[in-house]
């Protein structure tokens, strides 16, 4: 039979690896245990987070059901960010080493099954998993609606965040799982990158910031995840001084107690949750311009997410054809015209895509 | 060239400095039970993953129905492939399994079911259909790997050390079902380091040592090539009993007693029925506690610990 018959054959059929991951991985109770600790975290950390939104009406202090929302949102935002990038590579850094590990994958690689099916076929069980906890989270995170603050656009952008780095880092672990073909040491490797590039960035832009009165540089800034999320979170507007009406004003952030200059009955409110002002680093431009009470105006947050995004497809592609020439018994790493030709072609497209939406509204 | 299942030209595989294949030239051709016979470290397992396209050749060829295969896909689709170790899916039920690999291969759904079913009907678990895999014993786990390389109906069959941790029963049951499927047609390479399991349903043998073979062909033509010997066991009085031998007339060479039968001595002989007369007799005029003197059958075992032998002392010379 020729090649292109078979691959006409196969496109027809659902991928063979997540029909048979997904006949053992849903059966018996495992997963759906791990579903329930995930959504009791979520609930009980959205619990405490309205508890620690509402504590300024037990002073007194008036409380903007809008202020409730967006402290919600951002914190159930950022929880969803490092639980599916923890978990992600947890489902995954078996994917191929543990088909070595149990001595199944020279039959596997025996078969007709092409080498991007059987990682396509990994990384779509996985995702599918992660998807039915994300779905999950749903129900919980539309509670944050009934309070109001946040608009689709923050919603979506949030979701894409979440969504792209869990892909990634899914990406990630299968990328290690191939090449060390050890699952232990695949773990290893991809935790460390995990907290390198989540916790190292961080960092660097916190000695940046000491050290020098420049703007944190993008480099420090846009491969983190974490940062993208807090640029997008950052343009959730706080209510103006005359009350209800939401624009965007601008805001500050980490600048000690004035969270919203010129609308002090609501000083000590706004996005109030642990690790705001960490996560935030390096977001918001330095400024000196200060409003009539003394605090420091700061402007719109810097947008870096859009070229987080960028990274992040770069990287999963990358992944993506590393882990693609370590699966074949015979290795070959020479890049073929075929592979200059499709990164070309996705390079382009991303940045047609970019321009055609203007930056993705804003 | 078209006429051979299976073809090797100068194969070669290193691992490092390690030459684990040296320029094997195999040719069986199609049809045949090829026993592919060998001591641990031969190269056995290394060469059938050259066949199956799972490793690469440090140089040269393999031909598979003439094709030269240059990407694992090309052999897949010619060859099934069943290593030496393996592991199963254990959550799987058995028909899933096989399913599993009808999918990889690619076979359309219509036909999968009853693909599914004949294998299991072919290698006698039907009954288990819905069990799990872990729940298996070790020869049905066997047969399920031998029933998932014939999933894509393959021309040819490598069987790595198929008969190995199978008790008696299950190696009968196996023998069966190599016979039924050479009846379809198949070509049949299986490997071992056990000789008897073998020498009566191959059709033809390879044998190979140090990653070199040192013969192929049917039994026939290998006998010929086998010397034939005598085996005494003397009590007593060895290294008298050895010298005698070795001045007598016919006599080739005298071997060391191997350790596990330090008694018996092996003397390879080419004299005729009294010479061999004489021979017992001068033994006994010596008054040597001899307790056993025959000529030794032209089984495989002998031709291969000859052969081995032999490659042994030409590589220490
Ligand atoms: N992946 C490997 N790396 C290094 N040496 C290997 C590897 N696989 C096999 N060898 C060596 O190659 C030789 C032949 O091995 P193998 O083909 O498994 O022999 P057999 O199957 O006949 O027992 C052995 O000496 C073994 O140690
Ligand atoms: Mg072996």
């Amino acid at each position: 039979m020729s090649n292109r018959a078979a691959s006409r054959r196969w496109r027809l059929q659902p991928n063979p690896i997540v029909v048979k991951e997904l006949r053992s991985r849903m059966r018996g109770g495992r997963a759906f245990m791990l579903l329930t600790g995930f959504l009791l975290g979520l609930g009980l950390v959205g619990y405490g987070l309205f508890l620690r939104a509402t504590t300024g009406q037990n002073n007194g202090a008036p409380i903007f059901s809008a202020q409730v929302g967006q402290t919600l949102f951002a914190g159930l935002a950022f929880m969803l960010l490092f639980l599916v990038i923890l978990i992600a590579p947890a489902v995954t850094v078996g994917a191929i080493s543990s088909e070595r590990e149990r001595l199944t994958y020279e039959m596997l690689i025996a078969t007709n099954l092409p080498s991007h099916r059987l990682l396509w076929g990994k990384l779509i069980s996985a995702l599918s998993y992660i998807a039915l906890l994300l779905l999950a989270a749903i129900p919980l995170g539309s509670i944050v609606f009934l309070f109001g603050g946040i608009t689709v656009r923050h919603v979506i952008q949030a979701a894409v965040i979440i969504v792209l780095s869990a892909i990634t880092s899914a990406m990630l672990g299968i990328w290690a799982s191939a090449m060390t073909g050890k699952t232990g040491r695949a773990a290893v490797v991809s935790y460390v990158i995990i907290g390198l590039v989540l916790g190292g960035f961080l960092f660097g832009a916190e000695i940046w910031t000491n050290r020098s009165t420049d703007p944190v540089p993008t480099g420090l800034l846009a491969p983190n995840p974490i940062s993208a999320l807090a640029s997008s979170l950052g343009t959730l507007s706080g209510p103006n001084s005359s009350g209800m009406a939401f624009e965007g004003i601008p805001r500050a952030a980490g600048g000690g107690p004035g969270w919203w200059p010129g609308s002090n009955p609501f000083s000590n409110a706004g996005l109030d949750f642990p690790g705001w002002q960490t996560f935030s680093i390096g977001i918001y431009p330095v400024t000196d311009q200060f409003g009539p009470d003394g605090m420091p105006i700061i402007a719109e947050p810097r947008s870096v997410w859009r070229i987080t995004l960028i990274i992040l497809i770069m990287a999963c592609l990358a992944f993506f054809w590393m882990a693609l020439h370590a699966v074949k018994p015979r290795r070959r790493w020479m890049p073929t015209w075929g592979d200059a030709a499709m990164l070309s072609v996705t390079s382009l497209s991303l940045l047609g895509l970019g321009f055609w939406i203007g930056w993705w509204f804003r | 060239m078209s006429e051979l299942a299976i073809q090797t030209v100068d194969l070669l595989r290193r691992y490092g400095k390690y030459t684990a294949v040296n320029n094997l030239n195999l040719s069986i051709t199609p049809g045949s039970i090829f026993g592919f016979l060998g001591p641990n470290g031969a190269g056995k397992t290394t060469t059938l993953r050259m066949l199956a396209g799972l490793l690469e050749p440090s140089s040269g060829q393999v031909f598979l129905h003439g094709q030269l295969i240059q990407k694992t896909s090309t052999a897949a689709a010619i060859v099934g492939y069943m290593p030496d170790f393996f592991g199963v899916y254990d959550d799987l039920r058995v028909w899933e399994y096989l399913d599993f690999y009808a999918r990889c291969h690619g076979i359309e759904p219509a036909k999968r079911k009853s693909t599914v079913d004949g294998l299991l009907d072919l290698v006698d678990l039907s009954e288990k259909r819905n069990a799990f895999v872990q729940h298996l014993s070790r020869g049905m786990q066997q047969r399920l790997c031998l029933a998932h390389a014939l999933v894509h109906d393959p021309k040819i069959l490598l069987l790595d050390e198929p008969a190995s941790g199978l008790d008696p029963q299950a190696r009968v049951e196996l023998r069966e079902l190599l016979r039924t499927l050479r009846d379809m047609g198949k070509t049949i390479i299986l490997s071992s380091h056990i000789l008897n399991e073998l020498e009566d349903i191959c059709t033809n043998f390879g044998i190979m040592a140090r990653g070199q073979l040192l013969a192929q062909g049917s039994l026939e033509t290998l006998r010929q090539r086998s010397r034939p010997a005598l085996q005494i066991k003397v009590l007593d009085d060895l290294e008298r009993a050895m010298r005698l031998i070795g001045a007598q007339a016919g006599v080739l060479r005298v071997l060391e007693p191997a350790e596990e039968t330090p008694n018996l001595i092996e003397v390879e002989f080419d004299g005729n029925e009294q010479q061999a007369a004489q021979l017992l007799l001068n033994l006994a005029r010596a008054e040597l506690p001899i307790a056993d003197f025959h000529r030794e059958d032209d089984s495989l075992e002998r031709l291969f610990l000859q052969l081995v032998n032999d490659h042994v002392t030409e590589e220490q010379r």
